[in-house]
C-alpha cells in the first residue's frame, strides 16, 4: 500500500478505536487481498469518507477485498445478504417487546451505524429498488437513519458501507440511479494467473507446484469460457478450485478432485461435456 | 451461434475465443476426422486449437495454398501434413495440457479400431496405421498387425518417416512446418508411394478443385426439384447416419419457395424492414443464409375453397378439433389442473409468508399475553414474496414427425393456451417448421388476445423439417422485449431437431442441420435463453429412443406428457414442481 496511505489508516484507527463490545466483530480474513492497485483506491475512498460499490464478475475477491478494508481499518463487520425479498426491516430494524416496552429491534445498518462499523451490503443488486430506498439517507450527506415513532440514529464517523453485485448475473437487476451515485464504483478485473498462484498458495500451503499449475490453467480456461458466452458461470468456481486442490494435496487424484468440485457440478448435460472435454486437457 | 465439444475445445486450446471459421485448406486437411465423431472429432479440436496458437491456422493455410499453387497433390499433402501437426501439437501442449496425449490415444484407439478413415483401404493410409501403432502400441489390434507385416523389407523407409515426422517438433513456424511435410511427401510419398487408384470411385460429375473425396456434386448439377408439401423429415437416426448427404434446393426452387409459403402458410405479418433484423440477428452461425416468415396463417376464405390445399386444411383442422370433442371431458380436466399448477406455483410465490414472532409488526390482540406467557410472541413477521409478473411463450414443433400425433399436439398446446387465459397469464402460441431455407413460424395467438383466439391452435398442422434453434432464438427477441419479470418458454417438441434441406450450396457453407450439430444448436439456444433470465421448459411428445435428446436439450426442466388425461395426475404434479424451480 502507498506509504501516505498507510499513515493515514493509521491515523483512522487512532482516532477511531473499536468499543469492547464490538472487538468480536473485528476478525481477520482467512485470505488476503491480492491487488495492490483496487486495494489502494479503495482505502482512499474510504479514507475520504466515501462509501464504494464493487463491481465485478463471479472470483474477482469482491467479499475477500470487503473483509480485508474491514480488517485494515479495524472496524466491526456487519453483514447482509441481498435477495429479492430484503426490506427496510431487514437492514434497518423492527419492533420488537422488551421489558413490557415496544422497542427497536436493530437491523445490521442500525447497528453499523451506531457502532461505527462496516456494512458490507452483498449482492446488492438482488434487491429491489424500493427497498433500498431506505439506505439513501443513511450514504449521502446526510449520514442518519430516520425510523419513524423512534429517534434519529446518527451515523458514527467510522461508518461505511461496501457493497458489492456482479452485474448481468442471473436474478440481478439495474440499480437504480439514485442508489449508485451515493457509492463510488470500484470495477474488480479478473484475476491474473500470478494472484491466483499466491491465492492458491496461501490457500493451500502444501499443494504442489504442478497441481496448483493446472488448477490456474483450468480456471482461466472455464473463465475465458463463460465470458465468452460457451458455458455458464457455474463451472468458474474458485472455491471450488481451492477445494479440489486440497484434494489433491491430500491424496486424491487429481483428476477426481477436479470431478468433485467442479465438474460435477455442472447438472446440464450440455455443459458437462463442454467443461469435461476442457478438464481433460488440462489433468490425467 | 452454437458450439459443439470440437470447436470448444478449439476455442479454449488455441485461447482465442473470437468465432471464427477455418481457413480452406485447414478445413478441407481436418473435415475427415472432425466428421468420424467421438474422440476423433473431440480431438481434432485439440489439433486445430494447437495448431492455431502455435503458428496461427491462416499462416499454414496460406503456405498449403502456395503448395497447390505449385501443383502438389493436396489429397497427399494434406493428410501428411495433418500427421506432422498432430505430433507437434501433442508434444507442444503436454506440458501445460498433460491430457492431451492420453486424449490422442483414445482417438488413436478409434481410428484403429473402426477405421472411420478407411486407412486399411491405401497403402498411404497404412503409413498413418504404422505412425498411430508406433506412437501409441497399446492401440494396435489384429488388423493393424495384419497390414504392417506388408512393410516387411521397407524398415528403412519407416525409419526415414518416424524421423521426418519426429523432426517436424523443430519447427518453429507455419512455412517450416509445411515444408517439413512437403519433405516428407517428396522423400517417402511420391518416392514409394505410387498413387493408388484401385479403390478410386470416379465420379458422375466433374468435382471442384479441392474436394477431399468424391461425394459432393458440383452446383451447377444438382438436380432443380419442385417444392413439395409431403416434404419428408429423416428420423435422427438416420439423419445421424447419412450426415454427409442432406438435400441441396437448385435455385430456382429456392426462388419458388417465398410464393408457396404464402400460399400454403400465409403472408408475412413482420414488414420487410423488421424482418431483416431480425434475420441479421438470427440467422448466424449454423443458420446462415437461411430466412424466416413470421404469419398469421392463412385467412378463413382458404379454409372454404373447394382445392385440394383447402380440404387438407380443413381436414388437419376437423382432426383437431374431433380430438378436442372426443376429449372433451378429460381436456376440462387437465385446463383444470393446469390452471392449478400454474396457480400454485405462482401463490407460492406471490402469498406473503406471516408467522409469529419477537419481532416485527405489533399484534395489538396479542397483547394480552404480556406477563401471562413466557414467550408471547407478539408480533407478526411478514415475510414478502416475489410479486411477480409472468409471461409465457409456447412453442409448437410442426414438423412432419409430429404428423403422427398432430392432433395429440394441437390438443395439448391448446390445454395449456386455455388454461393460462384462464389464469390471465399473457401468452403467445406459435408453432415452427422449416420449408427450404425458410423457418415458418406461424402464430395463433399473440400475448394479449382474448381467450378466444386460443381455438385458433386447432388449425396446427405438422409438414416439412424444423429448425428448434432458430425457431427459438426467433421467438426469444418478442419475449425479451417483454417487460414482465418472469418469462418462460415452453416448446412442445419430439426432441428431434432436423433439418435434412440446405439452402444453396456453396463454399463455406454452414453444418448441415442434422444429428448432433441441431441437437447441440438447440442445446446451446436454450442456455442463451435461460442466460438472459428466461425460464425454458420442454414438453416432450416423442418416442422413447428420443427422450436422451430432450433431456440433453432441456436439462432436468423437461416434463413428459403422454394423453390429455395425465395432467390430472402426475404430469400436472411435475408442472407445478417444475415451475416452482423457476
Amino acid at each position: 500500500m502507498r506509504e501516505d496511505l498507510t499513515i493515514r489508516l493509521e491515523q483512522f484507527k487512532k482516532q477511531y478505536a473499536a468499543e469492547a463490545a464490538v472487538q468480536g466483530r473485528i476478525t481477520k480474513p482467512p485470505v488476503e487481498f491480492i491487488g495492490e492497485e483496487i486495494l489502494d483506491l479503495a482505502v482512499s475512498a474510504l479514507l475520504q469518507g466515501e462509501n464504494i460499490l464493487l463491481c465485478g464478475g463471479k472470483a474477482t475477491g469482491k467479499n475477500i477485498l470487503a473483509d480485508n478494508l474491514a480488517w485494515l481499518f479495524a472496524r466491526p463487520v456487519y453483514n447482509v445478504s441481498f435477495h429479492v425479498n430484503t426490506d427496510s426491516s431487514t437492514l434497518i430494524g423492527t419492533d420488537t417487546f422488551v421489558g413490557g416496552e415496544v422497542r427497536l429491534r436493530n437491523g445490521p445498518v442500525a447497528q453499523a451505524a451506531q457502532h461505527g462499523g462496516f456494512c458490507i451490503l452483498d449482492e446488492i443488486n438482488m434487491a429491489k429498488n424500493d427497498a433500498v430506498v431506505v439506505m439513501h439517507s443513511v450514504l449521502d450527506y446526510r449520514r442518519l437513519i430516520d425510523v419513524p415513532g423512534y429517534e434519529c440514529i446518527p451515523m458514527h464517523p467510522a461508518t461505511r458501507f461496501i457493497a458489492t453485485m456482479n452485474y448481468g448475473y442471473a436474478g440481478t437487476r439495474e440499480l437504480n440511479e439514485a442508489l449508485v451515485s451515493r457509492f463510488a464504483v470500484i470495477r474488480m478485473p479478473t484475476l491474473q494467473p500470478q494472484q491466483l498462484h499466491r491465492l492458491l498458495q496461501a490457500d493451500v500451503p502444501n499443494a504442489a507446484e504442478e497441481h496448483i499449475d493446472r488448477c490456474i490453467g483450468l480456471f482461466m480456461d472455464l473463465n475465458e469460457k463463460a465470458v465468452n458466452g460457451e458455458i455458464s458461470t457455474h463451472p468458474v468456481d474458485l472455491r471450488g478450485m481451492i477445494a479440489a486442490l486440497r484434494l489433491m494435496t491430500d491424496g486424491m487424484r487429481p483428476k477426481d478432485a477436479v470431478a468433485l468440485n467442479i465438474t460435477n457440478k455442472c447438472f446440464d448435460e450440455y455443459e458437462y461435456q463442454l467443461v469435461q472435454d476442457v478438464v481433460m486437457t488440462r489433468f490425467v | 451461434m452454437s458450439i459443439d465439444r470440437e470447436e470448444s475445445l478449439f476455442l479454449t486450446v488455441s485461447e482465442d475465443h473470437s468465432k471464427r471459421k477455418y481457413p480452406e485448406y485447414i478445413l478441407l486437411m481436418s473435415d475427415p476426422y472432425r466428421k468420424a465423431g467421438g474422440m476423433i472429432s473431440v480431438y481434432e479440436g485439440v489439433i486445430l486449437g494447437g495448431g492455431d496458437k502455435l503458428f496461427g491456422l491462416d499462416e499454414l493455410n496460406l503456405w498449403l495454398r502456395r503448395h497447390r499453387y505449385a501443383a502438389y497433390d493436396m489429397h497427399v499433402l494434406l493428410p501428411i501434413t495433418h500427421i506432422c501437426l498432430e505430433y507437434v501439437v501433442r508434444k507442444k501442449l503436454a506440458d501445460e495440457r498433460p491430457g492431451v496425449p492420453v486424449m490422442a490415444e483414445q482417438a488413436a484407439r478409434e481410428l484403429l479400431d473402426y477405421d472411420p478413415l478407411r486407412l486399411r483401404h491405401s497403402s498411404r493410409g497404412w503409413m498413418s496405421i504404422y505412425w498411430l501403432t508406433e506412437e501409441f502400441p497399446r492401440t494396435a489390434n489384429e488388423e493393424s498387425r495384419r497390414i504392417l507385416k506388408n512393410f516387411s523389407g521397407f524398415e528403412h523407409v519407416l525409419q526415414l518417416f518416424t524421423q521426418l515426422v519426429e523432426e517436424s517438433v523443430n519447427c518453429a513456424d507455419a512455412r517450416a512446418l509445411v515444408e517439413q511435410a512437403v519433405q516428407l511427401y517428396k522423400e517417402i510419398f511420391t518416392k514409394y508411394f505410387a498413387p493408388d487408384h484401385s479403390h478410386d470411385e470416379l465420379p458422375v460429375f466433374e468435382l471442384s478443385d479441392d474436394l477431399w473425396e468424391g461425394q459432393h456434386l458440383a452446383p451447377d448439377q444438382v438436380q432443380p426439384s419442385e417444392p413439395d408439401d409431403s416434404q419428408p423429415e429423416l428420423k435422427y437416426k438416420k439423419a445421424s447416419d447419412t450426415s454427409a448427404d442432406g438435400m441441396e434446393l437448385s435455385e430456382e426452387a429456392l426462388a419458388a419457395i417465398p410464393e408457396y409459403l404464402a400460399q400454403n402458410f400465409g403472408p408475412s405479418f413482420q414488414t420487410e424492414k423488421a424482418m431483416r433484423e431480425i434475420e441479421r440477428t438470427v440467422c448466424v452461425g449454423i443458420h446462415e443464409g437461411r430466412k424466416l416468415l413470421f404469419t398469421d396463417g392463412l385467412p378463413e376464405s382458404a379454409y372454404k375453397e373447394a382445392s385440394p390445399r383447402a380440404g387438407a386444411l380443413r381436414a388437419c383442422r376437423d382432426a383437431n378439433l374431433r380430438m378436442l370433442e372426443e376429449h372433451e371431458n378429460s381436456a376440462r380436466q387437465g385446463i383444470r389442473s393446469i390452471e392449478q399448477a400454474f396457480r400454485n406455483a405462482l401463490n407460492l410465490k406471490n402469498d406473503p409468508e406471516i408467522y409469529r414472532a419477537d419481532h416485527g409488526v405489533l399484534v395489538n390482540s396479542a397483547l394480552w399475553k404480556v406477563g401471562r406467557c413466557k414467550e408471547p410472541q407478539l408480533f407478526h413477521k411478514v415475510f414478502r414474496q416475489d410479486q411477480s409478473t409472468v409471461v409465457v411463450e409456447l412453442l409448437i414443433d410442426a414438423s412432419g414427425s409430429q404428423a403422427v400425433r398432430q392432433s395429440m399436439v394441437a390438443l395439448q398446446s391448446y390445454l395449456f393456451s386455455a388454461a393460462l387465459s384462464g389464469i390471465q397469464i399473457p401468452h403467445r402460441v406459435m408453432s415452427y417448421c422449416t420449408y427450404g431455407d425458410h423457418t415458418v413460424l406461424r402464430r395463433f395467438r399473440d400475448y394479449d388476445d382474448k381467450p378466444e383466439a386460443d381455438r385458433k391452435i386447432l388449425e396446427y398442422r405438422a409438414t416439412s423439417n424444423n429448425r428448434d434453434g432458430l425457431a427459438l432464438a426467433a421467438a426469444g427477441i418478442d419475449l425479451l422485449k417483454r417487460r414482465e419479470d418472469h418469462k418462460i418458454v415452453i416448446v412442445f417438441s419430439d426432441g428431434l431437431p432436423n433439418d435434412m434441406v440446405s439452402g444453396r450450396h456453396r463454399p463455406g457453407a454452414p453444418e448441415k442441420y442434422i444429428g448432433n450439430a441441431a441437437i447441440q444448436d438447440t442445446c446451446f439456444q436454450v442456455r442463451k435463453l435461460r442466460r438472459e433470465g428466461v425460464h425454458v421448459i420442454g414438453i416432450f411428445l416423442g418416442d422413447d429412443n428420443e427422450l436422451e435428446n430432450e433431456r440433453m436439450i432441456y436439462g432436468s426442466s423437461f416434463l413428459r406428457i403422454r394423453r390429455a388425461e395425465d395432467f390430472g395426475g402426475s404430469a400436472g404434479k411435475r408442472l407445478s414442481e417444475t415451475l416452482l424451480l423457476l
